[in-house]
């Protein structure tokens, strides 16, 4: 008799990638065009919004390269008016408006609320489309037209241009109401879907910082909505509302568009902060530290941020008595910055930190989130304002919280959650180098800009005086170096989609609930309603155990 | 028919607001309407005048959102909603007619100034004594060709 | 927008409502979130409304007397039909929630009729006006040319009106799109005691739509 063949079962080799998931649940492209689940959509936005992160940044080279001589150096002067009309507004409005909400919102909201979707699926699919024909609009209209009046398009000056700014206007107007939808959706399902147990203060800071942003959107966005229409109507029919001439107020429309403009800088920045207290506990394996502070923060940003808005029209015409109001406000929201910024370094101090690339956008983040904060502090100081108002200060500035904060925290997100998307690994030593060249290329851009504008550059002027030449090319070498990084990255980013390493369901060991469910997850997030049995962000004294999510991998 | 289903009993019970009370409510602002009107004919100064237009305007405001649009009966946070849009507006609102009101603290006219220029800085080739008041301006025109634009 | 095609007719006369979606657990939960949903909504069209009436106060703090003098000018008697106008068109509205609340669908259908009618008789005041201030020269901007108003700032005035009353109007066009789709789903059935939060919703709107008439007429016709 032959003993029984025994064979000893051999580990599987290492993480398995899922057989069925959001990926291949559907391959046809009606089955992505026309998809509910959020995830999908998620990826949607991440080509359009990557797309306008190219485009965007194109325009920028093309003013660096500009900017490298004094005089005329690739383009004459209307057509710079119209690179930096187009940089603005494809930035701002087609990036960073909403670049992380609408793909790490869409994709991890629910999952870190466990729920199986947004409220209101539909209504997600067309914020997408809306927000795709807003931007070919705007682009259109900016192709065609050319807008030179800047993407801040002043009145009386964008009233009386004879370039079409109509469909860049209206294209405007149409974002908008994506902004407003995915805001709406968002609030709508932070208050009714939450699984059982997920509390209020039991849910991720990321998505505390999500509802933040989703007030200021709601709030915000139509009064810009109206102002396009205004804009559009006095320029189409020459009604006079922002006309002197006819008795109309300039600075009205600067109220008017800056009561929008400066919370929308705060829904750029806080989903940002937000993503930065999910990576920085997965980083330094930590608790957070202060996590009802970061949360009450993130709310205290979002409303004080709407009393400030005045600091930009300083130098324009308004009141002592409004300047002097606005000054003082806008101090405070540094406040609550500070209480983020001291919070996240307490939850750094004592960690095991391991140091990857996502660690190194955490670092460049605190930098430019902190430098570039307190040159805001400095420039709401009226009586310093008047020496920097319209100069490259405020560029330096403003680039240093927008690129710096804002992109450290994009970059930090899309290389966090690049695993739990497409479930597999990139290469951390090309990562961790165009992490590197990338905090060095911004701040070589940046800082000679604040010593320009210190000395006296105006900003979106095309030609300037020999002696700022030396600063000038630094930055734009600077700028180089930067889209040098972002070139890297797209690369090894896109040969990992296919190629790179299985990365299983929680590369990081991070204890965030969205580890939970497979990499990539299925359609459905979850079969049955999780249990999530362990607070959020919580390392210590807590052994590792999974919420108990139910599904059939 | 009658309500017989549970949730509609429950309903009835839930939402007091019935048929009558809604009409009540519409005779009730059509009254206020005509209160409106009648102020207006009143001999009151016209910061009186706007005054109580806002206060009964406000009045029929919430007349409508306590009671037509349930807000009375209804959840909370709709109500939290409601006020929070505004709370903005009135914000929008205050500093804006602050800054109006306050520009011009030092001049008697509440009518912007029209803006007065140096003869000396007309350049030359306008005949003298020309001046440059806006109403000299062509409406439109074409932009400016350097790099100056719209101030931040 | 769920087809009522796959639904079937119940006992009580109306059409069993539509499947919960997949990713609520009960029906109250989506009803909820529904509302919540439009009030949201409703904020955002207050704070676009915001910023006329904002424009509606400086100018009328420039240009006081030209405000004095084109409000005089407006009909007073058109404007107070229309209020009334949109007041009743609120009740029914109301009503008509209430009904398909009950599921009395037909009842509903004939309510919201009546609410689009009395939209459209909003619309044809408007539009007797409109005319009016286009023979009279009372026009917007460099358009303007109404001897009778003497104060400076006519023209700021008539943009004001213009514009509030015109963005007002197409929220009533809009309003009664909703109430008419609305009125045909009545008219099959739809709704009932379980699912009527189209109805309501539809009606938040034109509810909104009658709230921000309530301010802009005594700020434009009576001053």
């Amino acid at each position: 008799m032959t003993a029984p063949l025994t064979t000893t079962a051999v580990p599987p080799a290492g993480p398995i990638f899922p057989k069925k998931s959001y990926l291949n649940d559907g391959t046809t492209i009606r089955s992505w065009l026309l998809t509910h689940d959020h995830k999908r959509i998620a990826l949607l936005y991440l080509v359009g919004v990557l797309i306008s992160l190219f485009l965007g940044g194109v325009f920028a080279m093309v003013i660096r390269l500009e900017l490298l001589t004094p005089g005329p150096t690739i383009i004459e002067a209307l057509t710079y008016n119209r690179m930096f009309t187009l940089h603005g507004l494809i930035m701002v409005f087609m990036f960073m408006i909403p670049s992380i909400p609408t793909i790490f919102g869409n994709f991890f909201l629910p999952i870190m609320l466990g729920a199986k979707d947004v409220a209101f699926p539909r209504w997600n699919l067309t914020s997408w489309y809306v927000y795709m024909a807003g931007s070919a609009l705007m682009l259109w209209g900016l192709i065609t037209g050319g807008a030179d009046t800047g993407w801040t398009f002043y009145a009386p000056y964008s009233t009386t241009t004879t370039t079409n700014i109509t469909p860049v206007l209206l294209g405007v107007f149409i974002i908008g109401f994506s902004s407003i939808l995915t805001g709406l959706n968002f609030i709508v399902t932070i208050h009714t879907l939450r699984a059982p147990g997920v509390t209020w203060f039991k849910m991720p800071l990321f998505v505390w910082s999500l509802y933040a942003t989703s007030v200021i959107q709601v709030l915000a966005t139509p009064v810009l909505g109206l102002t396009t229409l205004l804009v559009s109507a006095e320029h189409t029919f020459g009604f006079g509302f922002f006309d002197p001439a006819r008795g109309g107020d300039p600075i009205l429309f600067q109220h008017l568009f800056w009561f929008y403009s400066h919370p929308a800088v705060y829904i750029m920045v806080l989903p940002s902060m937000g993503v930065i207290s999910e990576v920085i506990c997965a980083v330094a394996r930590k608790n957070i530290f202060g996590y009802k502070m970061i949360a009450m923060s993130s709310l205290g940003i979002a409303f004080v941020g709407f009393f400030a808005w005045g600091h930009h029209l300083f130098t324009s015409g308004q009141s002592p008595f409004d300047a002097g109001a606005f000054g003082a406000i806008s101090m405070l929201v540094g406040i609550f910055t500070a209480i983020k910024v001291f919070n996240w370094v307490g939850t750094l101090y004592k960690g095991a930190i391991v140091f990857n690339a996502i660690f190194a956008y955490i670092c460049g983040f605190l930098f430019f989130l902190v430098f570039g904060g307190m040159t805001g502090i400095a420039v709401a100081t009226v009586s310093l304002d008047v020496h920097w108002q319209d100069t490259y200060f405020v560029v330096a500035h403003f680039h240093f919280v927008m690129v710096g904060a804002v992109i450290m925290g994009f970059l930090a997100a899309l290389h966090y959650w690049f695993p739990k998307m497409f479930g597999r690994k990139y290469p951390e030593n090309w990562a961790l180098l165009a992490a590197g060249l990338m905090i060095l290329g911004f701040s070589a851009t940046f800082i000679p800009q604040f010593l320009l504008g210190n000395a006296g550059m105006p900003r979106r002027y095309y030609e300037y005086p020999e002696r700022f030449a030396a600063l000038n090319v630094a930055s734009t070498a600077g700028a180089s170096l930067l889209a040098f990084a972002f070139i890297i990255i797209a690369i090894y980013l896109a040969i990992a989609l296919k190629y790179g390493e299985v990365a299983g369901r929680n590369p990081w060991g991070s204890r965030g609930y969205e580890w939970d469910v497979p990499s990539p997850p299925p359609t459905e997030n979850f079969d049955a309603v999780p249990v999530f049995t362990r607070g959020p962000h919580e390392y210590q004294d807590v052994p590792e155990d999974l919420a108990k999510v139910g599904h059939a991998i | 028919m009658a309500t017989t289903t549970p949730h509609a009993a429950a309903a009835h019970a839930k939402h007091e607001t019935g048929p009558g009370r809604l009409v009540l409510n519409w005779l009730v602002l059509c009254g206020l309407t005509f209160a409106t009107f009648g102020f207006s004919k009143l001999h009151i100064s016209p910061g009186m005048h706007l005054a109580a237009a806002l206060t009964i305007s406000t009045v029929k405001v919430a007349l409508v959102v306590l009671i037509f649009m349930h807000l009375w009966h209804g959840e909370g946070i709709n109500r939290i909603v409601f006020v929070t849009s505004f709370v903005f507006l009135l914000l929008l609102m205050f500093f804006v007619m602050a800054d109006v009101t306050t520009r011009f603290s030092l001049s008697n006219s509440r009518i912007p100034p029209m803006p007065q220029v140096d003869q000396r800085m007309i350049p030359s080739g306008m005949p003298p004594g020309m001046s440059n008041t806006p109403q000299g301006h062509s409406g439109g025109g074409a932009g400016p060709s350097s790099g100056e634009a719209g101030k931040q | 927008m769920q087809s009522s095609a796959a639904r079937k007719m119940t006992a009580e006369g109306w059409l069993e409502p539509p499947p919960l979606p997949h990713h609520y657990d009960t029906i109250e939960n989506h009803q909820s979130a529904l509302r919540f949903g439009m009030w949201l909504f409703l904020g955002t069209e207050v704070l676009l409304f915001a910023g006329i009436f904002v424009g509606y106060f400086t100018f009328r703090h420039y240009f006081p007397e030209a405000f004095e003098q084109s409000a005089r000018h407006l009909s007073v008697p058109l404007g107070t039909a229309n209020t009334l106008l949109l007041l009743t068109s609120s009740l029914t509205v109301a009503l008509a929630h209430y009904n398909a609340e009950h599921g009395r669908n037909r009842n509903a259908f004939w309510l919201l009729m009546a609410s689009v009618v009395m939209g459209a008789g909003f619309l044809g005041i408007k539009a007797v006006e409109y005319t009016e201030k286009f023979h009279e020269g009372a026009l917007p901007g460099r358009f303007f040319s109404f001897a009778e108003i003497t104060a400076p700032g006519g023209p700021v005035f008539y943009v004001v009106y213009f514009f509030s009353t015109g963005l007002h109007a197409l929220h009533v066009v809009v309003g009664m799109s909703l109430l008419i789709w609305v009125a045909l789903r009545c008219w099959r059935k739809e709704f009932s005691p379980t699912y009527y939060a189209p109805v309501e919703n539809s009606g938040l709107y034109w509810h909104l739509v009658d709230l921000v008439w309530i301010f802009l007429y005594p700020l434009l016709y009576l001053v």
